[in-house]
């Protein structure tokens, strides 16, 4: 048996991602893997599958002709692929045929499945019922796009590619109602994308104490998704500067410091001034002041930030925040065990 | 300074986060020992070397409360303090091949002038530096590297960054800056200026550990002509 995904359209970036590379930054790797593991998680659950298995992350932030699109092949034409979605909520076809969300569905040989921009959010997460024949790379098959290794040939995906697929059991038939639990349908379109605007808490973070007023400033004004955003980091800027200041630049930061640990999450205040939120692809140390963390329990919302979007930062204490994360996982636990999801989360 | 951080001495702070505890205003002996115990490691997830600091990760569902993520890193510290340096166990100094050839070395006559020589002499005085690798960071497997005091330097103009940093550095490139140097493990951007190339596979992802060269190593220079470099590339082609 031979089967595959053709790659139809490319989308702004898609990548195979799961739970990331870990315990691997004393090697300057980056952690990688989904960039909102939650839903490639509740994809994976709808499929009966462990919440870091391998799947698709789909970005498509603007309105984009063609999108997102793939074609499943499979010479033996009865054996058919099981899919779920989760994140973003994008329009879906298949065939052209407008796909309802919140389902797992069934691709037959030749299907075509395309992704439309989502009107909110920008991450769409895909599971399938089988394994991507791939290298595991130093345990995973996430993409580390700036190292160019892990995923398929350590790069995003392009028109023309083709992904094959492991044969396995998974892969056959199964008959049976396509919808999803009931407890999952409420949350299968990512309760923490709703809208363009989105609430942050954060911690302080080494030198919070050293720029307290560019500390208090996270907190005291909305902030704006610049262009800059992607899997390595988002950079903001103010939502609303002030009109008689617009030309003028935010305060040039000429604080020296040794290059030191950071994490996904960590908020640096490079010297133009402007916050820049490491991503899961964010490198494993840098020079510039760390002014605050993005707590744990909303890390996951970074995956869906788009440009234009505003953000509010909310500080709280490192208490509240293991507090936060602790009610969120176990928020989940009917779902998947909190020791599991910890491990992608 | 909220109760996340907390002043152990005049340069030591230790700061408390979700799933990590950085302890900064550290010495280089301070981290080259606490590299070398990480790999024994059980108390912590992962142990994380920057310049003058280090991080400690863990599980938040293994160490509950705060005091006791303090006392647990005041303990490390401890362990980390000169008193116990005789126990380190260092890796052994790694020989890497080099070619300063004009095509991988295009910084090297500037970098020469700053340091007062010629760009035939920067070779031999090149390899006679000491070098150890202090982080790995920035990239996969990019060493920082500390570099011994040396006359040249001294005297030296600074040598900074490249204004226009470059968009593709090849992967082996060797940059040096004042007192410091640094290795591309894999191609990337970036603004240090480049004095040669190491021959050597400096990453594989496929390897366990991944990243050749690790923290605390001695890094040993033998120059190599390009008729050599290439040899030496050829040879590792399966």
């Amino acid at each position: 048996m031979t089967a595959y995904l053709e790659i139809c359209e490319s989308g702004l970036q898609t990548t195979v991602q799961d739970g990331g590379f870990r315990g691997l930054r004393h090697q300057a790797i980056s952690q990688c893997g989904a960039a909102d593991p939650l839903s490639l998680a509740l994809a994976n659950i709808a499929l009966g599958h462990h919440v870091g298995k391998s799947g698709l992350e789909i970005t498509l932030a603007q309105e984009m002709a063609n999108g997102f699109a793939m074609r499943y092949h499979c010479d033996e034409t009865d054996i058919t692929l099981r899919c779920a979605i989760a994140g973003a909520p994008c329009p879906v076809t298949i065939n052209g045929a407008a796909m309802k969300t919140n389902r797992a569905f069934t691709l037959k040989n030749g299907d075509n499945i395309q992704w439309g921009a989502p009107p909110f959010g920008c991450r769409s997460y895909c599971a399938l019922s089988a394994d991507f024949d791939l290298p595991m790379v130093m345990n995973s098959h996430s993409t580390h796009i700036a190292g160019g290794f892990g995923g398929y040939k350590g790069r995003a995906l392009q028109k023309g590619d083709k992904i094959t697929l492991k044969p396995s059991k998974a892969i056959a038939n199964i008959q049976g109602d396509d919808q999803l639990p009931v407890h999952m349908a409420s949350m299968t379109i990512a309760p923490w994308i709703t809208n363009h605007h989105h609430i942050l808490h954060i911690i302080d973070a080494p030198e919070s104490a050293i720029f307290a007023a560019e500390t208090d400033a996270l907190c005291t004004q909305k902030w704006s998704v610049s262009g800059r955003a992607g899997r390595m980091g988002i950079m903001l800027t103010p939502a609303n500067p002030p009109l008689e200041d617009t030309h003028t630049h935010a305060p040039h930061n000429t604080h020296i410091m040794k290059s030191g640990p950071v994490f996904p999450g960590t908020i640096q205040l490079p010297p133009h001034g402007h916050p820049f939120i490491l991503g899961v692809d964010g490198q494993t140390t840098g020079g510039y002041p760390r002014i605050g963390r993005v707590i744990r329990a909303d890390r996951h919302i970074l995956g869906q930030l788009r440009p234009g979007d505003t953000v509010e930062f909310r500080a709280i204490s490192t208490d509240i925040a293991k507090q936060k994360w602790q009610q969120k996982i176990y928020g989940w636990s009917s779902l998947c065990a909190p020791e599991i999801l910890q491990k992608i989360w | 300074m909220d109760d996340s951080h907390s002043k152990i001495s005049d340069d030591i702070t230790i700061y408390i986060d979700e799933d990590h505890v950085l302890i900064s205003g550290l010495e280089q002996h301070h981290i080259d020992m606490a590299m070398a115990m990480g790999k024994e490691t059980r108390e912590w997830q992962e142990i994380i070397a920057g310049l003058d600091s280090i991080a400690l990760t863990y599980t938040p569902d293994d160490i509950s409360h705060d005091e006791d993520l303090l006392s647990k890193a005041q303990h490390f510290l401890e362990q980390i303090t000169p008193e116990n340096h005789n126990s380190i166990d260092r890796p052994a100094a790694i020989t890497l091949d080099i070619c300063y050839d004009d095509v991988f070395a295009p910084d090297l006559p500037i970098v020469a002038e700053h340091l007062g020589l010629s760009p035939s002499a920067f070779p031999n005085w090149h390899k006679t530096q000491k070098f150890h690798v202090a982080m790995l960071g920035f990239l996969p497997g990019f060493a920082y590297l500390s570099m011994a005091d040396c006359p040249e330097m001294r005297t030296a103009t600074p040598i900074k960054r490249l204004a226009n940093p470059r968009n593709h550095v090849a992967a082996g490139s060797f940059g040096l800056l004042s007192g410091q140097g640094g290795i591309y493990a894999l191609s990337g951007p970036g603004g240090w200026p480049i004095i040669g190339r190491i021959a050597q596979k400096l990453f594989d992802p496929h390897a366990s550990p991944a990243a050749l060269l690790q923290h605390g190593q001695q890094i040993l220079l033998n120059p190599v002509t390009m008729a050599e470099f290439d040899g030496i590339r050829q040879g590792e082609k399966p």
